[in-house]
C-alpha cells in the first residue's frame, strides 16, 4: 500500500472534516499539521499551531494525566475522553479524543481528532445537579409524608382514649424513629412543676439513661430556654443545628456538658401544649441524624401536634371532671333513694301501726258500747240508746276511713302483677254484689263484653270496685238507674275505658278536687263515703301508666274516662 | 268432765275483756287463761317463769293469738309452738286487728290453723273451731 496514495485518498477527508484534527510529532510533541475546524474552534492560526506543542492547549492541571497517559500508552488506536483543553481565549473545553498512530511527512505521527464534549459534559453537571435536587426534593417530600403520616397517626391515638398518659406516651413512641430519635412529652403539674410523661428514644437502653439524665440535672425553671421557657413564654423553639456553644451555654457543670456531648444532639424542636390559652405542657422532638436540621414544616408539625395533644389532655380532664361529678351524682341519687326507701319503709311501718294501733280503741268503744246496748236496754231511755246508735255510727266511720286509708297505702307499696285481666267479667261480679246487697234498687247495667287488658287484677278490681260503688251509690235517687261499662278507640288508637251512670253527677268546677284523698263533693249525710276512693282509682290508674278524668254536671250523670298503658307500666 | 283450757294470749285489755264476754256469750264453759304477752305464753306452754310448777302435760283445747305482742311478737310464738312435738298439733287461731296481706300470709306459713279478725264475735268465732273440727269439744250446745 503506497502512502503517497493514502495521504492524497485521505487528504480531503482531513481538510474539511468538521471535527478539529491534527497530526503531531511523537517525539517532539509538536503540531505537524492542522485542519480547518481546528483551526476555528481552538482560535489560534495554523502558522501558530506549527509553532506550538500539545502541551500548549493543555491547562496546567492536565499536564501530569498527559505525561502519565504517554507513559503507560498503547501503541495501538486509542479513545479517551474527559480531556480539558485551552483554547486561545483562555476558556476550557473538554473533549474526547481519538488517536491515530499513523506516519506524517515521514515522521512518527499521531493523529487526533478531537470532538468537543464540553456541552454534553455540561448537561451532564446539569443533570448531576438536578439529580441532586431531586433527590433532595423527594427526601423533603419523603419527610414531608413521614410528618404527615406521624400527625395523621398520632391524631388518630390523640382521639382514641381518655386516658391521656397512655395516649401521649403512645405518640412519642410513634414519634421515634421517623420523626425524631427522641420524643419527650411534659405536662404541667398543679405544683407548677413540669412532669415527664413519656421520654421514648430509638435505642431503649438510652431510655433509662436518658431519665437518669433529666433526674440528676432537672430542667432550670427560670432559664432563659428549653422547656419551662417554652411553657411560660407559649413560644416554640427550634434549633435546626445544636451547636457546641448552646451545649456549654445549657450545661450546669463540666460533667452533665460531657454527658450532654454525648448524647449527640443535632437538632431539636421545643413546642407549648396549649389549650384556650393555657399551657398544659411541653412537646419536645431532638434528632441525633448526622446532616440533619429540623425546619420550618417540622415544627409547624409539632405546633400542630401539641395543641391537638392539649385538647387531648383538656378534653380527658374534663371528661374526669365530669366523670367525678357523675359519680358523685351516682353516689348522691343512692343517698337519696336510700332516704326514700326507708321514708317509704317508715311510711309502710306507719300504716301498719294505724291498722293496729288505730283500730284497738275503736274496737274497745264498739264493743263496750254494745255490751251497754245489750245488758243495759232496760235502764237506757231512747235518747241514750240513740247517743249509743250515735257513738257506733262514729265507729263504724272512723273505722271505714282507716281500712280505706290503708287501702290507698297498700295500693302504693303493692307489687305490680301483669297478667291479662278481663274488666267485663269483673264489672259484672262487682255489680251482681252490689245488687245482692240491695236487692231493692232498680239498676241497669251495661257492660262491653270482653274487655281485656294487661294489668295487676288486685289493683284493677280495687279500681273499678270504687268507681262501680260510686256509680251505684250516687244513681241512688233515681227511679231507673243506669250504670255502663265501656271503651271506645280515638283516632290514635288508645283505648279509653270508662264508667257511666244517670246518677246526681257534680259541679265540674270542682272537678279538680275530685281525685284528692278526702275531698267530696257531696254531704256525707246525702251520699255516704270517706272521699278516698276516687284518689285510690286514681293511684291505680297512674301505677298503670294510664289517665284519668271526668266528665259530669250536676244532675246530668257523671262519666269517669281512663287509660291504662299498652306496653310497659308502672316505674 | 273438766275440759281443756283456751289460751288467750293477748296484750290489750279491752280486746281481752270483750274476747272473754264473747266467750261466755257463747256458752263456752272452758276455763280460760289469759297471758298477756309472748313469752308469758311460752311460760304457760313449757312451765317456765311464773308457770314453773304448771303441768306441761295438758295441753290447751285451742290458743287464741294476738300477733303484736310485746316483747316476742304473734308470729314468733307460732314459731315456737309449731317446733315443740309437745303443742306441734295443738290449734292456733291467729286474731289480728288487720286484714294486712302479710299478716295472713306469714301466720298461715307459720301453721296457724285459722285466722280471726278481732274483736272476736260468736259468729266469726264459731266458724272458726267449726273449721277446726272443735266444734264440739269447745262449745256447750244451749238444749
Amino acid at each position: 500500500m503506497s502512502t503517497q496514495t493514502d495521504e492524497e485518498t485521505f487528504r480531503p477527508f482531513f481538510v474539511n472534516n468538521p471535527l478539529p484534527m491534527w497530526f503531531f510529532d511523537e517525539q517532539t510533541l509538536r503540531f505537524l499539521e492542522v485542519n480547518e475546524a481546528a483551526v476555528k474552534h481552538y482560535g489560534y492560526s495554523r502558522d501558530e499551531f506549527l509553532q506550538m506543542r500539545i502541551t500548549d492547549i493543555r491547562p496546567e492541571s492536565e499536564r501530569d494525566r498527559l505525561h502519565e497517559h504517554f507513559e503507560s500508552r498503547d501503541k495501538a488506536r486509542q479513545y479517551s475522553r474527559g480531556w480539558k483543553h485551552l483554547r486561545k481565549d483562555g476558556s476550557l473545553i473538554e473533549v474526547e479524543i481519538t488517536a491515530l498512530i499513523v506516519p506524517y511527512a515521514g515522521r512518527e505521527a499521531r493523529l487526533i481528532i478531537a470532538r468537543d464534549t464540553t456541552e454534553v459534559w455540561w448537561a451532564r453537571q446539569e443533570r448531576e445537579r438536578l439529580f441532586e435536587q431531586e433527590r433532595m426534593a423527594r427526601s423533603k417530600a419523603e419527610a414531608a409524608e413521614q410528618r404527615q403520616r406521624f400527625r395523621a397517626e398520632a391524631g388518630v391515638l390523640l382521639g382514641s382514649s381518655m386516658d391521656y398518659e397512655t395516649t401521649l406516651t403512645n405518640v412519642a413512641r410513634l414519634a421515634v424513629p421517623h420523626i425524631a430519635d427522641w420524643c419527650a412529652v411534659s405536662i404541667l403539674e398543679e405544683d407548677g412543676t413540669l412532669n415527664n410523661l413519656a421520654v421514648m428514644h430509638t435505642d431503649p437502653e438510652k431510655m433509662a439513661w436518658a431519665a437518669e439524665l433529666q433526674e440528676r440535672y432537672p430542667s432550670d425553671p427560670d432559664a432563659a430556654r428549653g422547656s419551662y421557657h417554652v411553657l411560660r413564654t407559649g413560644q416554640p423553639e427550634l434549633y435546626p443545628y445544636i451547636s457546641d456553644e448552646l451545649l456549654k451555654a445549657t450545661a450546669q457543670n463540666a460533667e452533665q456538658l460531657a454527658l450532654l456531648r454525648e448524647v449527640g444532639m443535632r437538632s431539636a424542636i421545643t413546642v407549648p401544649m396549649i389549650a384556650h390559652g393555657e399551657a398544659l405542657g411541653v412537646l419536645t422532638f431532638i434528632s441525633t441524624k448526622q446532616d440533619f436540621a429540623y425546619g420550618q414544616d417540622d415544627l409547624l408539625m409539632a405546633q400542630d401536634l401539641a395543641a391537638s395533644a392539649a385538647l387531648a389532655v383538656e378534653n380527658a380532664r374534663l371528661y374526669r371532671e365530669a366523670q367525678q361529678a357523675n359519680e358523685l351524682l351516682e353516689q348522691r341519687v343512692a343517698e337519696r333513694t336510700g332516704q326514700l326507701r326507708a321514708a317509704n319503709n317508715e311510711l309502710e311501718t306507719f300504716a301498719y301501726s294505724v291498722s293496729h294501733d288505730l283500730r284497738a280503741p275503736l274496737r274497745g268503744i264498739d264493743g263496750f258500747s254494745q255490751a251497754l246496748l245489750e245488758e243495759y236496754t232496760g235502764r237506757l231511755d231512747e235518747t241514750g240508746q240513740h247517743y249509743i246508735g250515735r257513738i257506733r255510727a262514729g265507729v263504724q266511720r272512723m273505722s271505714d276511713l282507716i281500712d280505706d286509708l290503708l287501702q290507698l297505702s297498700r295500693l302504693t307499696r303493692h307489687e305490680l302483677q301483669l297478667r291479662s285481666v278481663n274488666l267485663s267479667a269483673m264489672a259484672e261480679a262487682i255489680i251482681d254484689e252490689l245488687r245482692r246487697e240491695q236487692p231493692e234498687r232498680e239498676v241497669r247495667f251495661v257492660c262491653a263484653p270482653e274487655v281485656v287488658v294487661q294489668g295487676d287484677p288486685h289493683l284493677l278490681r280495687v279500681m273499678l270496685q270504687n268507681l262501680l260503688d260510686n256509680a251505684w251509690k250516687f244513681t241512688g235517687t233515681r227511679e231507673q238507674a243506669h250504670i255502663e261499662f265501656g271503651v271506645r278507640e280515638e283516632e290514635d288508637g288508645e283505648r279509653v275505658y270508662f264508667v257511666r251512670d244517670n246518677g246526681v253527677g257534680f259541679d265540674m268546677a270542682y272537678g279538680d278536687k275530685l281525685f284528692g284523698a278526702f275531698q267530696r263533693l257531696h254531704g256525707v249525710k246525702d251520699f255516704p263515703g270517706t272521699g278516698i276512693g276516687l284518689a285510690t282509682v286514681q293511684r291505680v290508674v297512674y301505677r298503670h301508666g294510664g289517665r284519668i278524668w271526668a266528665d259530669a254536671a250536676v244532675d246530668k250523670g257523671a262519666s269517669f274516662m281512663f287509660t291504662l298503658s299498652e306496653g310497659d307500666p308502672d316505674e | 268432765m273438766s275440759k281443756k283450757a283456751i289460751l288467750l294470749v293477748e296484750d290489750n285489755p279491752d280486746d281481752e275483756e270483750l274476747t272473754l264476754r264473747s266467750l261466755k256469750q257463747s256458752n263456752i264453759l272452758n276455763d280460760v287463761v289469759v297471758v298477756h304477752d309472748g313469752v308469758e305464753a311460752l311460760d304457760y306452754l313449757y312451765g317456765s317463769g311464773s308457770y314453773a310448777n304448771r303441768d306441761t302435760t295438758v295441753t290447751p283445747a285451742i290458743i287464741l293469738l294476738d300477733l303484736k305482742l310485746p316483747r316476742l311478737n304473734g308470729i314468733e310464738v307460732l314459731q315456737r309452738i309449731r317446733a315443740e312435738p309437745a303443742t306441734k298439733l295443738t290449734p292456733v287461731v291467729v286474731l289480728t286487728s288487720s286484714s294486712e296481706e302479710e299478716d295472713v300470709v306469714a301466720s298461715y306459713t307459720m301453721g296457724a290453723n285459722s285466722y280471726v279478725r278481732k274483736p272476736v264475735k260468736f259468729p266469726q268465732f264459731a266458724a272458726a273451731v267449726k273449721q277446726l273440727g272443735l266444734y264440739w269439744l269447745l262449745l256447750n250446745q244451749a238444749t
